[in-house]
């Protein structure tokens, strides 16, 4: 059932004769097909811990699990390879390719993964078919987002982790890009991370976790997550 | 920032850390622009300055003077004196042919100089100091020192006798000029006037001067100097070969001019009244010469006068022997008329006598013959009388015979009649005996006849009874045989039997006898026929032989009878015959007594006539006494006349000899006056010709030369141009390349810090405050750079330049000096350019506002290229692939810098190994495949081969096979220029190509040169400016020209030839060319066995010179391994280029990339994938610069080649696919290398960078 697993990981850094505990003694678990919303404040240690999650950084203590297998137990090459493979990444300002169109810049993710979706698919599920052909420059925040999306998805991953994916949007499409993150969750049931600030948004998560200081604050299954639409903030 | 000073250059320096990879690739190319620009023109100043310092060393002359007649010791002085003029030194200068102790000629400058003052250093010192290498000063004038010229040495070494050649053309008598003319090399010697390998042209022999040696003034024999050497005050100071220099020497020799003419005229003067002085004494002379010469004259003509008086005395007395002469004569010739007219009386009587006994002598001849004509007829008459009775005698006794013959055949006609008679008789008997048997027999036959009828009848009768009987035969014949072959058988039995039955009276034995006895009669009948048919034939024959004989007898009786006519009619002429010659003997007998009275007359006359004879006789004797009395005394009148005749023939041949005595004085007096006045007449001549040649005498010139003229100076002027040439080319594209290194690196330095930027013009900064942060960085780079460029580049560019021509110039060691102009100009170029572009990369930044600058710039538009229009290649790219081949276009500014940067490498390393294929080439092909001959043998024209040369020749061991030709130095000439070459004319065409092949280098096909060629090499004839088909002139060494028809070019790097067939060159120079030259390919290797070669050769008496071919390959060799240096210098310098460039190119991308190389890792790309994605651009990059750099090296190769090519050698124009290969290759690895130093920077980017906001 614990489909991803955090035990007791440690993440420190030495800055200095000073250390930082940037993630302490964190522990949860999340079943497969969840829509996860680690929210905190800014240094709670929450993109540490989606850094780990997504194979970017190592821990230096405790195990991750990853639909049973030890994720912190891996090599560089084999973190590469799960990045690869297994994990969709949402950032929060998109980071396409700039020189590339929005279909290149889906087949970018999906011409190096074993069994990807049709790159124009996935840019049809986020309802860009129409601007395909378009280089980001051309189009507008949210739709960048939704190539990033796009991007996340054609490489057909186990997890799907997104980074304040509305941080550098504007209320409106963020709730558009939260929405579209929700169903894809529901629609693909991929299990779906989203790391936010924005407390709003817990209420359409079904597991959120609060994060403080590096550690879990609190963690609790939403038994009645809301739609997208509902939300306010 | 401004405001503290402190902070600024904290902020500096922390900016300068953090950015150090910028700051060394802009301090590298700065550097790298620096060094080569700075570097190469300091190597043209390095390089006049080295040579300065070496002639300021050995005090060498700034400028000479050459006067036409010699410098005296007044114009020494005079120039000594003039301002600015430091020292001078006089010196004797000859150019004169001089031969080795084995009969090598060379072309030799004879110094006569001061020698003894080489040593000492102070004022009075030698100018042209002379470096001694080995050997010792001279110590007598028959030694000298010696300093050989040229890349191939004549081979003089200490010891080396060399002696003034007679051949000399202007030095008919050599001890007018020289005291000694044979000189022993003791020491060598190098001179500042000569360093150059070029060849120093001079006016003896092929006209380029093998050595020069130095020998003590006192070795001339002039009385006159011929050059006079001087430096200059201060011109030491001054910098040979600069243009500071030169005006300062070129007013100096201004001034020198005109004291030359000041000086000329006064040695003009000097020489008018020498030559005045010397006229007068010979006037003097002359007319002492004159008045004795008229005195001579005179006696000599008086002597002839005494002759002609003499021979006239003679003449009188002679003239009077004649007429005695002639008066003798006369008398002798009366007297003799009347003696021989008395004579001629008696003569003619005795012709008149002895005309009638002459006639009675005929008179008597004709009786004489009238009476032997009556002899021989009686003596006819009585022989045809005698002949007369012999045939009538004959005639009887024939007749008596006849008559006697007669008679009997009468007698024997008669006897056989009667025997014909009783033949006839006897004919008639047997006739009738013959008849009677005939009867008998006839009756016998009649009755056998009746018999046999009878038997028939009963033998019938007898068969039918037996066929009767049954016993049937089937005729009687059968029965009869039947019964004879059984007398007592059954058969005769029955038979009997039979008949007696049948009542037959006959028995069977009846039967046979019967039949016997028929056969019986039968017999005998026929034998009685036979014997009558015989009887009757010889009947039959006797009748017919006795008619004949009856017939004969007839006609024998016709016969007698006519002979018994005949017999008749004989004795009648006989008879007659008889009657006459009885008549014709008495008529003889008559004739017989005539003849006899006549015979007595006839001796009669005869004693008459011979008494006429006698008298006759007496007459002759006594007239041939008269005459014989007369023709004595006549002999002795004559003989007394021929005597006084011959006395007077004497007298006259004495009288003519003394005239033509006398004659033969008087033109000999004639003839010696003549001579005499001609002779005076000449000396006067001479006397005024010297006095008119007075205003003819050449005026006196002095012609003054600096350095310029000087061979060594002018070339290695040239040479050392050639380098600022190239300096002045190749270091532009350094500046270029650096400029754009600094506007990409300081854009992008103003790009990543815009934030700043944006908040420093917020704070109010103003902009060149702001600007002056990177005009600072960039400019601390580049002053750095330029600091590190200027320190190698005249360290480094100098050695590596100076030692290549140290192969072709004997150079003193090299001054490298930093030179601050350089170093000033150069840096002032350098920074302008990076200055100019940081400027220019801050200037667009700051026109920003502030707000705008805070913000984050629009991340730059995507384009699409057009390879996205052909969607079957497009479609099948890998997304990095399009995105390299986007970013190649995006980013222009990265692909122009890049791209020239690394065509500036390429093109340099294609230049590096270019030259060294060029030069390779020129040794390799020149060597390889055009020279096919490795010994050139210089021989005596004259004179046929010796026993050593020819040995050498003939010896299949070390000669593969030799061409004779000749050769020799000219000019040749077109389009206005004039240039040296060796004109070379095969002896026989054909043959040339088997030492030296000719091609045209383009298609390398090859000439075949023929007896209408004539053919230039490539260089030659471009410098020339001609093509086939063109006219061009050729001067020779005795100034003869003539014009050729170019008929092709061939390839030929190391030296420059006319080629030209014998038959054109003997139609146009006029005379036929002697072989001078051997070219012999030889089986010979190794430079022990060549040497051994040589010594034998030289020991020949018909060669003069000879060289092996692989020494200039040696020394072709050495400009090769020095050139390497060069390529060393050359690869460096582009492994930095393209190394700086790359490293810009690579830290631009990554950086301008980071976040999304960050993206890519998080996205799983592995690092060889995310490396790629950036090394990609720079590979394609690299591979076009590479390409673009094949190009720009092509046209640099060429550029620097043109420029550093000497006149009479052609580097190879190509680049070998190999130095493509190795400059590609070299270029490709520095990229990579660049790459792999490179990647560990893309490892160190971390994937939280991604999570970053856009800068």
């Amino acid at each position: 059932m614990d489909y991803v697993v955090f035990d007791d990981v440690c993440k420190h850094y030495q800055m200095g004769t000073h250390t930082i505990k940037a993630v302490d003694h964190v522990s949860f678990t999340v079943d497969e097909g969840e829509f996860c919303v680690i929210v905190g404040p800014s240094g709670a240690g929450k993109t540490t811990v989606l850094n780990m999650l997504g194979g970017m950084d190592s821990c230096d203590s405790g195990r991750i699990l990853l639909g049973g297998r030890d994720i912190s137990a891996l090599s560089d090459r084999q973190l590469t390879d799960y990045r690869r493979y297994d994990v969709g990444f949402v950032f929060q300002f998109y980071n396409l390719v700039q020189n590339l169109t929005a279909l290149e810049n889906v087949e970018l993710a999906s011409e190096i993964c074993k069994d990807p979706y049709d790159p124009q698919e996935a840019l049809a599920m986020v309802g860009l078919s129409d601007r395909m052909f378009n280089f980001p420059s051309e189009l507008s925040g949210g739709e960048q987002q939704r190539v990033a999306i796009a991007r996340a998805l054609a490489k057909n991953p186990k997890i799907l982790l997104c980074d304040e994916p509305t941080g550098a949007l504007d209320y409106a499409t963020g709730r558009s890009i939260l929405k579209l993150l929700h169903e894809t969750c529901k629609n693909t049931g991929k299990t779906v991370f989203v790391i936010t600030h924005n407390q709003a948004i817990t209420r359409m998560a079904d597991r959120v976790i609060h994060m403080r200081s590096g550690t879990v604050a609190d963690m609790y299954r939403n038994p009645d997550p809301v739609p997208a639409e509902a939300i306010e903030w | 920032m401004v405001a503290s000073g402190k902070t600024y250059a904290k902020t500096l320096f922390r900016q300068i850390r953090g950015n150090i990879g910028r700051f060394a690739a802009i301090m590298g190319i700065v550097a790298l622009g620096v060094g080569f620009f700075a570097g190469m023109l300091a190597t043209t100043s390095d390089m006049h300055a080295s040579v300065d310092a070496y002639y300021d060393r050995e005090r060498t002359a700034d400028a000479f003077v050459k006067a036409t007649m010699g410098i005296t010791q007044e114009d020494i002085e005079a120039v000594a004196a003039m301002d600015g003029v430091d020292t001078v030194m006089p010196a004797y200068v000859m150019d004169a042919l001089m031969y080795t102790r084995n009969e090598k000629l060379l072309a030799v400058r004879i110094y006569g100089v001061p020698l003894e003052r080489l040593g000492d250093a102070g004022d009075g010192g030698f100018i042209n100091r002379l470096e001694l290498l080995e050997g010792r000063m001279p110590v007598s004038d028959d030694e000298c020192l010696a300093n050989e010229l040229g890349a191939l040495p004549a081979g003089i070494k200490l010891g080396t006798v060399l002696t003034v050649s007679p051949e000399n053309r202007s030095l008919e008598d050599r001890g007018d000029i020289y005291r000694v003319t044979e000189y022993t090399v003791v020491g060598i010697v190098n001179s500042p006037f000569y360093f150059s390998w070029e060849p120093e042209p001079c006016t003896v022999g092929n006209g380029r001067l093998d050595a020069v040696i130095y020998v003590n003034e006192s070795a001339y024999a002039l009385d006159v100097y011929t050059d006079l050497y001087l430096t200059v005050k201060d011109a030491g100071e001054l910098t040979a070969f600069t243009g500071e220099y030169e005006a300062k020497i070129e007013e100096i020799v201004e001034r020198l001019e005109s004291l030359g003419e000041t000086r000329s005229a006064i040695r003009y003067e000097d020489i008018i009244a020498d030559a005045r002085a010397e006229i007068e004494k010979a006037k003097a002379e002359f007319r002492d010469a004159e008045s004795e010469a008229q005195a001579e004259l005179a006696d000599a003509w008086a002597e002839i006068e005494k002759g002609r008086a003499e021979l006239e005395d003679a003449r009188r007395q002679i003239d009077e022997g004649k007429v005695e002469l002639a008066d003798a004569k006369i008398k002798l010739a009366e007297e003799t008329a009347k003696a021989t007219e008395e004579i001629e009386r008696g003569k003619r009587e005795l012709a008149d006598a002895l005309i009638e006994i002459e006639d009675g002598e005929r008179r008597l001849a004709e009786a004489e013959r009238e009476l032997e004509d009556g002899w021989r007829e009686y003596e006819s008459g009585h022989e045809a009388y005698r002949n007369g009775l012999r045939q009538i005698e004959e005639a009887q006794a024939a007749f008596d015979q006849g008559e006697r013959e007669y008679l009997a055949g009468l007698e024997q006609w008669k006897a056989a009649g009667e025997a014909i008679e009783r033949e006839e008789l006897n004919l008639v008997r047997a006739e009738s005996q013959l008849s009677q048997a005939e009867a008998e027999y006839n009756a016998g036959l009649t009755a056998l006849e009746g018999q046999k009828a009878q038997f028939d009848i009963l033998m019938f009768q007898v068969l039918s009874a037996l066929d009767a009987a049954g016993m049937p035969f089937g005729s009687a014949e059968e029965l009869l045989a039947a019964l004879e072959a059984d007398p007592a058988g059954p058969i005769y039995t029955s038979v009997g039997a039979i008949l007696s039955g049948a009542g037959m009276p006959v028995t069977p034995d009846d039967l046979l006898a019967t039949q016997q006895a028929i056969a019986y009669a039968e017999a005998e009948l026929s034998a009685a026929a036979a014997e009558i048919a015989a009887g009757r034939a010889a009947c039959s024959e006797g009748r017919r032989q006795l008619d004949q004989a009856k017939a004969e007898h007839s006609a024998a009786k016709v016969q007698l009878d006519v002979a018994g006519a005949e017999i008749e009619k004989s004795r009648q002429q006989l008879n007659d015959g008889w009657a006459q010659l009885a008549s014709a003997r008495a008529m003889l007998d008559d004739a017989r007594a005539q003849l006899a009275s006549g015979r007595s007359e006839i001796a009669k006359a005869r004693r008459e006539l011979d008494n006429g004879w006698r008298e006759y006789s007496e007459g002759v004797a006594k007239l041939a006494d008269a005459e014989a009395e007369l023709a004595a005394e006549v002999a002795k009148a004559e003989e007394e006349i021929r005597t006084a005749e011959a006395d007077l023939a004497k007298a006259e041949a004495d009288y003519a000899d003394g005239l033509r005595q006398l004659e033969e004085g008087e033109a000999e007096y004639w003839k010696a006056k003549a001579d005499v006045e001609k002779e005076l007449a000449d000396a006067w001549q001479e006397i005024l010709d010297a006095e008119a040649a007075l205003g003819d005498i050449e005026h006196p010139k002095w012609y003054v030369f600096d350095r310029t003229s000087n061979v060594s100076y002018a070339s290695f002027s040239m040479n050392a141009e050639k380098v600022a040439a190239i300096a002045k080319v190749f270091p532009w594209f350094f500046f270029f390349v650096a400029a754009l290194v600094a506007l990409t690196t300081m854009a992008r330095m103003v790009e990543e810090e815009r934030t700043q930027l944006g908040t420093l013009k917020a704070l109010g900064y103003p902009t060149w405050a702001i600007m002056s942060r990177y005009v600072v960085y960039c400019g601390l780079a580049s002053v750095l750079g330029c600091v590190a460029g200027a320190f190698l580049g005249f360290k480094l560019l100098p050695n590596v330049i100076w030692r290549v021509y140290r192969t072709v110039y004997r150079l003193p060691p090299l001054i490298a000096e930093f030179r601050w102009n350089l170093a000033i100009l150069s840096s002032a170029l350098a920074l302008l350019c990076t200055m100019g572009a940081t400027v220019s990369a801050c200037g667009s930044a700051l026109k920003e506002r502030p707000a705008a600058l805070m913000r984050p710039r629009p991340p730059k538009v995507g384009k699409r290229v057009f390879l996205e229009r052909i969607s079957v290649i497009w479609s099948r790219l890998k997304f990095s692939h399009k995105a390299t081949a986007r970013n190649l276009i995006r980013y222009k500014r990265n692909f122009v810098m890049t791209v020239l940067g690394v065509a500036g490498c390429t093109a340099l390393l294609v230049t590096g190994f270019g030259l060294r294929d060029s030069i390779g080439d020129l040794a390799k092909t020149q060597f390889d495949e055009i020279t096919k001959y490795d010994l050139y043998i210089g021989v005596k024209s004259s004179s046929g081969y010796d026993s050593v040369l020819s040995e050498f020749l003939s010896d299949p061991d070390k000669v593969a096979g030799y061409v004779e030709a000749f050769a020799e130095t000219a000019y040749v000439i077109a389009n206005g220029k004039r240039i040296e070459t060796t004109v070379m004319v095969p002896m026989d065409s054909g043959e040339l190509a088997k030492v030296v092949t000719l091609r045209d280098r383009s298609s390398g096909k090859g000439i075949a040169f023929g007896d209408s060629s004539v053919v230039l090499t490539e260089k030659l004839a471009a410098n020339l400016g001609l093509r086939p088909g063109d006219t061009f002139t050729i001067e020779n060494s005795d100034g003869e020209t003539a014009e050729f028809v170019l008929s092709n070019i061939a390839e030929y790097y190391a030296g420059s030839y006319a080629y030209v067939n014998k038959y054109d060159y003997a139609r146009a120079i006029g005379k036929y060319p002697a072989r001078n030259v051997l070219m012999v390919s030889t089986l010979v290797v190794g430079s022990d066995a060549q040497d051994d070669v040589m010594s034998t050769l030289l020991s020949s008496d018909s060669v003069l010179g000879a060289q092996f071919i692989s020494q200039i390959r040696e020394s072709l060799d050495t400009v090769l391994n020095s050139i390497d240096l060069i390529v060393v210098v050359l690869i460096v310098s582009s492994g930095a280029l393209a190394a700086i460039v790359l490293y810009n190119l690579i830290n631009i991308n990554i950086e301008e990339r980071k976040k999304e190389l960050a993206t890519l890792k998080v996205l799983g790309f592995h690092s060889e994938e995310v490396a790629a994605y950036i090394f990609r651009e720079i590979s394609i990059l690299t591979v076009i610069g590479t390409i673009l750099g094949f190009g720009l090296g092509i046209l640099l190769h060429g550029f620097v080649i043109r420029t550093v090519e000497q006149p009479d050698f052609m580097f190879g124009r190509d680049v070998s696919p190999l130095s493509f290969a190795l400059a590609g290759g070299f270029t490709l690895a520095f990229s990579f290398l660049v790459q792999v130093a490179m990647s560990p920077r893309l490892r160190r980017i971390k994937m939280v960078d991604s999570m970053k906001a856009v800068e």
